[in-house]
């Protein structure tokens, strides 16, 4: 009889790993994210990381509400903004909730121009925030708001944006997945590195936009934007990935982690046959390289992010034998790197096909995180990032482990919803 | 419940009849003689599990 | 006939695209083969070629057209492709972590010597998976391997050990045992080195075994039951080869050494056994042919097979000459017995014939529960006459195994033989794939040295195995060694020239 419940988990989990490993994601459009984000509604701020009460955020997400409500004009300062607030007038919801992304704080608001994913083999959609320029980290990564960022969103919005969205219209979407699979047997793991992933899909976009019937200067400064911003193709990763692990959300039985995320003071984890429910524990510090000597771990704030999306995807951390470079920066080896890999297959339900890796003698990467291999193993997932200082801005990068704890936490709680008689 | 089929041992596996092929788990001298054999043979690399708590152990062997 | 297959969005890199190609168009039946992109280029070749493109392909699918006479050679085709492009290419061979990364059946046998907790269970799990189990490790408790045991026999797989040293399953030597022969006896051991010696004997005589499923030493004890021992009886029953069966064991619980040999009555086929340590009370009103000693074991198998008393071993007359000879040689003040065995059934045996050949003999040993001799005061030192059991646990708690590694028994050799009153030393060599390489050299130098004491040594092995059994007995020979068959025989041996040295030390 127990051989049952077994087979049943496992049944569950090739379910939901193949959402993963045969997802088919394509970029169709960008759009605001009232209107693509299920759920999101007015006077509602969405952040990175498992729920938190506002008291309780840290400086950053307490600074990200203040500029969320500037942004939209739900305050006219940062007094009132404060004071509106605390009032429960505004919804605070974790980005991972629903379907989006909160890289870095995860800001994002009903007005916010997101770029909108469609999967369609899992029939689901995934928005994420695009790069927001010379400003970089800016609102959405990292909670700022000035009247330069705002007017930079603007002119994101009107002017930068336009031309993207007649060429999706015109040439019916950019499908992410050859991209994803041809950068990652060139060098990029799709989290901190996507420089190859950059290159093929200006390859494949710009000549689009240049055949645009729209005057030459317009379609420059999409071209210089697309170009010129650092990381481009970071977003469409992520929302690549999210709309794969949506895609395996509620599966009845399935042990596999759908979503990872910190807010700077707790770190989560959702699992598939659990869903709606996060299981939290303090969130960790990172490994690394910090940019200057000055800074050490008292300076880190503990992670903050969403970005790992991509490794719940099988990217980032779990491609880590596809980037030795990025690996190189925080002092491994190649075979550190490959070493990284075959680790995490360890604590995976299959390999995906489609990402056949040079450096792995050309072996498949791993995918799909299962909470119970975690625990057998003691191998907890690794996570690459940016180290953020705590009073903001980036201060070096590296690598982190989600606590062990939260897998404790939702293996318990699958045996609660799970056993039998 | 039937009582007669739970009891019914399964089909006795037969006798291996040419060299069998073995997993070793454990001392690397038996390994070698399996190898020098002619086992069609595998060294398991394993090494002693993480020490969980009594609950998660006993989770694991429920839903593993 | 031409056609295109599609594998739905699947990203595959042009030069793998390009080799399984080639590799497609090796498939017997196959008149030609594409693999490619969903491309326009590639689109508007296949169409180019007669190919009927599906309507619904899009940039990101894989299309496969194949040009085949036959239906099924394009379903292989298929498949073919589909393994090509979804596998790693690295011929890497997998690496097991432990049984959770086997698939079922993918061994024949799951060996385990690591710690107790933990061969529980992976031995557990190998039986889920259908495969036999051989268990070197010992540290499991007396209940748990009656539990295992049932499980694996209502599981119908074999399971030898706990505590389990020899095995012969299949021509593969387990462990340590030897191998032997192919022949139509079926040995079933609670005793590593007992079941070897009676199989090696038998080989000796000229035939063979069908397999040596050992039990581990605990089978017959009381909370174990013999489940290992009479499922493997029922197995050889079954087993088609297997002519003759032999139960090899120490003397065990009563109880259960009854259940088994009410098994043994039930069987059409002939069963020998041997329990060490037994008389003729515990084999009365049953079918088996019951024996005293590890060589009448095995000489009961062959009469069973050729229904002639087998020759092996020194003749009474031979035994008397030889021992005359040994005591001529000893020099007044020499006196004492000792005997070095790595085989505690070796020991056992020994200390036994001992005792019913020269009874009026004082033995000291270090074994615990044994009728047969007298407690030594610690296992370092030897007292008078004695019979050391250098397996025991005094012993390999300090130092590996003397069967894998010699220098244990090495020093204690040198130290009898540096006691001025030691007249007579006995050991026993194991051989076999799975044990020390070189087991029986390493004493030779101490043996020249020492013309003024009898070295009796006894080699249990093999002719297969890789030590050389006939080399070794050639090189001891020549080193002054006495070299015997069989661990009785070397036990009777010395008996006769301790009862002839008593004799003259009283003149």
């Amino acid at each position: 009889m127990s051989t049952d419940i077994k087979q049943k988990i496992a049944e569950a989990n090739k379910a939901a790993a193949a959402c993963l490993t045969d997802n088919d994601p394509w970029w169709m459009d960008i759009r605001p994210a009232g209107e693509c984000i299920e759920g999101l509604e007015d006077h509602m701020i969405l952040h990175s990381g498992p729920p938190v009460d506002l008291d309780d955020m840290v400086m950053l997400h307490q600074r990200g509400m203040v500029s969320a409500m500037l942004f939209e004009g739900w305050a006219k300062d940062e007094k009132e903004a404060v004071e509106i607030l605390h009032s429960g007038e505004i919804k605070i919801e974790s980005a991972l909730d629903h379907n989006t992304v909160g890289a870095g704080t995860g800001i994002i608001t009903k007005s916010l121009a997101m770029v909108y994913v469609e999967d369609r083999r899992n029939h689901t959609t995934a928005a994420t925030f695009p790069a927001e320029g010379p400003f970089e980290g800016g609102f959405c990564g990292w909670g700022l708001y000035s009247p330069e960022i705002g007017a930079n969103l603007r002119m994101m919005r009107n002017e930068l944006f336009p031309p993207m969205r007649e060429m999706l219209a015109k040439c019916g979407g950019i499908a992410l997945k050859p991209i994803l699979a041809e950068s990652m047997q060139m060098g990029d793991e799709n989290h901190t590195r996507q420089t190859a992933a950059d290159l093929l899909f200006d390859k494949l976009v710009l000549p689009k936009l240049f055949e645009l019937d729209l005057p030459k200067e317009v379609i420059m400064k999409t071209v210089k934007y697309i170009v010129d911003t650092p990381r481009f193709f970071h977003c469409y990763g992520q929302g690549a990935s999210r709309a794969a692990a949506l895609g395996a959300d509620g599966i009845p039985y399935s042990t596999m982690v759908t979503a990872l995320g910190g807010n700077g003071v707790e770190f989560g984890i959702k699992v598939a046959g659990l869903p709606g429910q996060w299981f939290t524990a303090p969130a960790p510090f990172m490994t690394g390289k910090y940019t200057s000597t000055k800074f050490t771990q008292k300076d880190q704030l503990p992670w903050i992010g969403d970005s790992c999306v991509v490794e719940t995807a099988g990217m980032g951390g779990f491609a880590a034998a596809a980037s030795p470079i990025v690996c190189n920066l925080r002092g491994m080896s190649l075979s550190d790197a490959i070493a990284q890999t075959r680790e995490m297959e360890r604590i995976t339900i299959t390999r995906n096909p489609n990402y056949i890796i040079p450096n792995l003698d050309f072996d498949p990467l791993p995918s799909g995180i299962d909470i119970r291999l975690v625990l057998k193993t003691g191998i907890s997932p690794v996570i690459h990032g940016g180290m953020f200082n705590k009073t903001g801005g980036l201060i070096g990068a590296g690598m982190a482990r989600v606590p062990m704890e939260c897998f404790e936490k939702a293996m318990k709680a699958f045996a609660v919803k799970y056993r039998e008689g | 419940m039937n009582d007669i089929n739970e009891k019914r041992p399964a089909a006795v596996k037969p006798l291996p009849k040419e060299i069998p092929s073995v997993a070793n788990l454990g001392i690397m001298m038996f390994y070698d003689a399996l190898v020098t054999q002619g086992s069609k043979c595998v060294q398991v690399e394993w090494v002693p599990p993480v020490k969980q708590s009594a609950e998660i152990t006993e989770l694991l062997d429920e839903f593993l | 006939m031409k056609e295109v297959f599609l594998l739905k969005n699947r990203y595959v890199d042009s030069v793998t695209l390009m080799t399984v190609a080639v590799e497609l168009t090796e498939i017997g039946g196959v008149d030609g083969a594409e693999c490619g992109m969903g491309t326009r280029p590639n689109i508007d070749m296949l169409k180019g070629l007669g190919y009927e493109v599906p309507a619904d392909v899009t940039q990101n699918d894989i299309m496969i057209a194949v040009d085949a006479a036959e239906e099924k050679t394009f379903r292989e085709v298929c498949d073919f492709a589909e393994k090509e492009l979804s596998a790693g290419h690295s011929g890497r061979s997998k690496t097991y972590h432990d049984v959770d990364d086997m698939d079922d059946g993918e061994f024949d046998i799951v060996q385990i010597s690591i710690p107790g907790e933990y061969a529980l269970k992976e031995a557990y799990k190998a039986i889920d998976k259908g495969m036999h189990v051989f268990m070197f490790t010992a540290d499991i408790s007396l209940e748990e391997e009656h539990d295992l045991k049932v499980y694996a026999r209502d599981h119908g797989c074999l399971m030898m050990g706990p505590d389990a040293g020899v095995g012969l399953v299949g021509g593969l030597c387990m462990a340590a045992g030897s191998i032997v022969d192919f022949g139509p006896v079926g040995i079933i051991g609670a005793s590593g080195s007992g079941s070897q010696e009676v199989a090696c004997l038998i080989e000796q005589m000229g035939y063979g075994v069908t397999c040596i499923l050992g039990t581990g030493g605990r089978d017959l004890k009381k909370p174990v039951g013999g489940v290992s021992m009479m499922a493997d009886i029922d197995r050889l029953e079954q087993d088609e080869d297997t002519k003759i069966i032999c139960l090899v064991s120490m003397l065990a619980d009563r109880g259960v050494m009854e259940e088994v040999l009410k098994k043994a009555d039930t069987l059409t086929k002939p069963v020998v056994a041997v329990f060490l340590g037994a008389g003729p009370e515990l084999y009365e009103g049953h079918k088996v042919i019951g024996t005293y000693d590890l060589t009448e074991a095995a000489k009961a198998c062959v009469k069973l097979i050729t229904d002639e008393e087998p020759d092996i071993g020194l003749t009474d007359e031979e035994r008397e000459k030889l021992a005359d000879e040994c005591v001529a040689k000893l020099a007044p003040g020499r006196k004492y017995f000792r005997g070095i065995y790595t085989g505690g059934t070796f020991a056992e045996e020994a200390l036994m014939t001992f005792r019913k050949e020269a009874p009026d003999m004082l033995m000291h040993t270090n074994r615990d529960n044994t009728e047969y001799a007298v407690r030594l005061k610690s296992h370092k030192k030897s007292e008078g006459n004695s019979l050391i059991d250098i397996g025991d646990l005094d012993f390999t708690a300090e130092a590996p195994h003397t069967v894998f590694d010699p220098t244990q028994r090495v020093l204690r050799y040198r130290q009898e033989l540096s006691d001025p009153e030691t007249a007579l030393v006995a050991m026993d060599i194991i051989l076999g794939p799975g044990v020390a390489a070189d087991p029986a050299s390493c004493y030779l130098p101490i043996a020249r040295e020492h013309p003024d004491v009898i070295t009796v040594i006894s080699v249990c092995g093999g002719k297969w195995d890789p030590q050389g059994k006939d080399k070794i007995k050639k090189e001891m020979r020549e080193a002054g060694v006495i070299v015997v068959e069989s661990d009785h025989e070397s036990a009777m041996l010395c008996s006769a020239i301790m009862k002839k040295l008593e004799a003259r030390n009283h003149e």
